[in-house]
């Protein structure tokens, strides 16, 4: 009976968030952003690290000019080349026999290799980029991943202790713990609901992120996302107490975000809580399933300690 | 037969900024079945608080509490089961219909026939034609017929109704109060907390002055005038509470 209740209420307030489009507006931003930040992130340091190939020549007509051109860069005269790196009008010049750079990049070594060419060097600088190999990129995607769960943790926090502190001062939460149904039922529904929401929207964000940098095992990084979420979802519940109408949010809010802000900084300090913990795992390459697990018991913990805390012995 | 509502000697204490409040002092109250009890009293003066002890929100220091002879101390839920509570605020989900919300709590409680009853319910509170609309999107009176199509659908012994009449207009008053004497009709206990002493004198039995926590006169209308002396209950409640705050 009441766990058939416990359901009706939990599946009525799934609609609920799923009907509202602040919630909706707000799940979608993480969603995105993360993504959106990474692909402009490469996108300008893609820019960055390709500067401009023009090199100054004294003479455009000359063989060495031909020769750099031929080379792909795009000669350009001036007549005296330093004084075109010193004045910042070009990042590389030669006058066929000195290389002026003001470029820290691949294409300062491109022009001495292309120079020595054509003076027919004794030897000859072979520059060749390699591209970094596939274990590398895994790795840079994982990195993007931990900021990403990061994002959805501490938006679990502000959902699920918003969505009680609003309900509270709606007078809502009040008519459902008036139901006969445990104290805690009502706030384990709000949990249960506000994981079912984020839970995929932060799956989402990773299938993103897979397609745009792919990382090495990527369901630990859902396994550990999970239950860090659905764990910081829980010390929303837990310290929303008297959140909203007597208390207001931004106390309990402190609280949870020095709570789960701690724990992303010591978990990486502390062995036994970064292999087991979720969220103080988040910034590791832990194993997630007991994360996941802890995570997932964490709510009737987090709905336990709402009740207490609210002071209801029921 | 078994009293819909007993109280003996309730407690409760807060701790203001300047130290414990008594915000409910040794108040002692008994609604029997078809009676409407108003509780009133000026802002502050323990009625909110009273029927959160009674609503099972609020845990007394002390005293005791039996909805139709359960314990709400020993059997909460149990008690629960057996009352619908009404705040002042509709407590409706903005994005839930009428129908949703009454259904859901057919359900919760356990009605047979939930969908039914739902129907049944709106019915009665003539709210089917805006049953499928947002809660989000009713006018105030159209909320307070869905919040007591949800009160009564588990056709509790004992409402609890805190201002159940504010901010609504004549006609919203008028139909809420009928609702109100055709649960007294009923059979039903109804406990309404209200400051407006004109609806309450058209629609109690008894009534309870509370000040500071407590009762300072009980009685049929009629006899709580003649304690204060006065010719109405407006100057019967500034005759027996003062005119300022308690």
């Amino acid at each position: 009976m009441i766990l058939r209740a416990l359901l009706h209420l939990t599946l009525a307030t799934c609609r609920r968030y799923a009907r509202e489009e602040r919630v909706l507006r707000s799940v979608v931003w993480p969603i995105f952003l993360t993504p959106v930040t990474l692909v402009a992130t490469l996108a300008f340091l893609t820019a960055a690290r390709s500067p401009d190939p023009t090199v100054a020549v004294p003479d455009v007509t000359t063989p060495l000019a031909a020769d750099l051109a031929e080379a792909g860069f795009i000669p350009v005269a001036v007549p005296h080349p330093r004084d075109a790196i010193d004045q910042g009008q070009t990042v590389i010049a030669t006058d066929g026999e000195v290389v002026w750079t003001s470029a820290h990049s691949d294409i300062t070594l491109r022009l001495e290799s292309a120079v020595r060419t054509h003076r027919g060097s004794g030897w000859v600088l072979l520059f060749q980029r390699t591209p970094p190999d596939e274990q590398v990129l895994r790795t840079m995607g994982g990195l993007t991943l931990r900021p990403l769960a990061m994002l959805f943790v501490l938006y679990a926090l502000v959902f699920s202790l918003g969505a009680i502190s609003r309900d509270r001062d709606a007078e809502i939460l009040d008519v459902e713990l008036s139901l006969p149904l445990p104290g805690w039922g009502p706030v384990l529904a709000r949990w249960v609901a506000a994981v079912l929401l984020l839970v995929p929207a932060h799956g989402l964000s990773v299938g993103l992120m897979q397609v745009i940098m792919p990382a090495s095992d990527p369901v630990q990084f859902l396994l550990r996302g999970t239950g860090a979420i659905a764990t910081a979802a829980a010390v929303g519940i837990a310290i929303a107490g008297g959140a909203g109408r007597r208390q207001g949010f931004s106390g309990p809010f402190a609280v949870g975000s020095i709570l789960v802000a701690g724990a992303f900084t010591a978990g990486p300090l502390i062995p036994w809580a970064r292999d087991v913990l979720p969220v103080f795992n988040v910034f590791t390459d832990a194993p997630g399933l007991s994360s996941l697990l802890i995570g997932l018991a964490s709510g009737p913990v987090g709905a336990w300690l709402h009740t207490w805390r609210e002071g209801r012995v029921r | 037969m078994t009293l819909p509502l007993v109280v003996k000697d309730l407690r409760k204490r807060y701790q203001g900024p300047d130290g414990p409040v008594d915000a409910v002092a040794g108040l002692s109250l008994s609604v029997a079945r078809g009676e409407v009890y108003g509780l009133l009293g000026p802002n502050g003066a323990g009625k909110t608080t009273t029927l959160r002890c009674l609503a099972t929100l609020t845990r007394p220091d002390s005293g005791t509490v039996h909805i139709q002879g359960v314990d709400r101390i020993a059997d909460p839920l149990g008690a629960r089961s057996r009352i619908a509570y009404v705040p002042a605020e509709a407590g409706l989900p903005e994005r839930l219909t009428p129908r949703e919300v009454v259904r859901l709590f057919a359900s919760i409680q356990g009605v047979p026939s939930p969908r039914e009853r739902a129907e049944t319910c709106l019915d009665l509170l003539s709210a089917l034609p805006f049953a499928d609309t947002p809660c989000g999107d009713l006018s105030t009176g159209m909320k307070r017929r869905v919040v007591l199509a949800r009160a009564l659908v588990h056709e509790p012994p004992l409402l609890l109704l805190d201002e159940p009449t504010d901010g609504l207009d004549v006609p919203g008053r008028r139909d809420v109060l009928a609702v109100i004497r055709a649960q007294r009709d009923a059979g039903k206990g109804v406990v309404l907390s209200s400051h407006i002493m004109g609806e309450v004198e058209k629609v109690v039995d008894r009534v309870g002055i509370v000040a500071r926590g407590q009762l300072v006169a009980e009685g049929t209308v009629r006899e709580v005038l003649d304690i204060a002396g006065a010719k109405d209950l407006d100057d019967a409640f500034v005759a027996l509470v003062g005119s300022g705050a308690p």
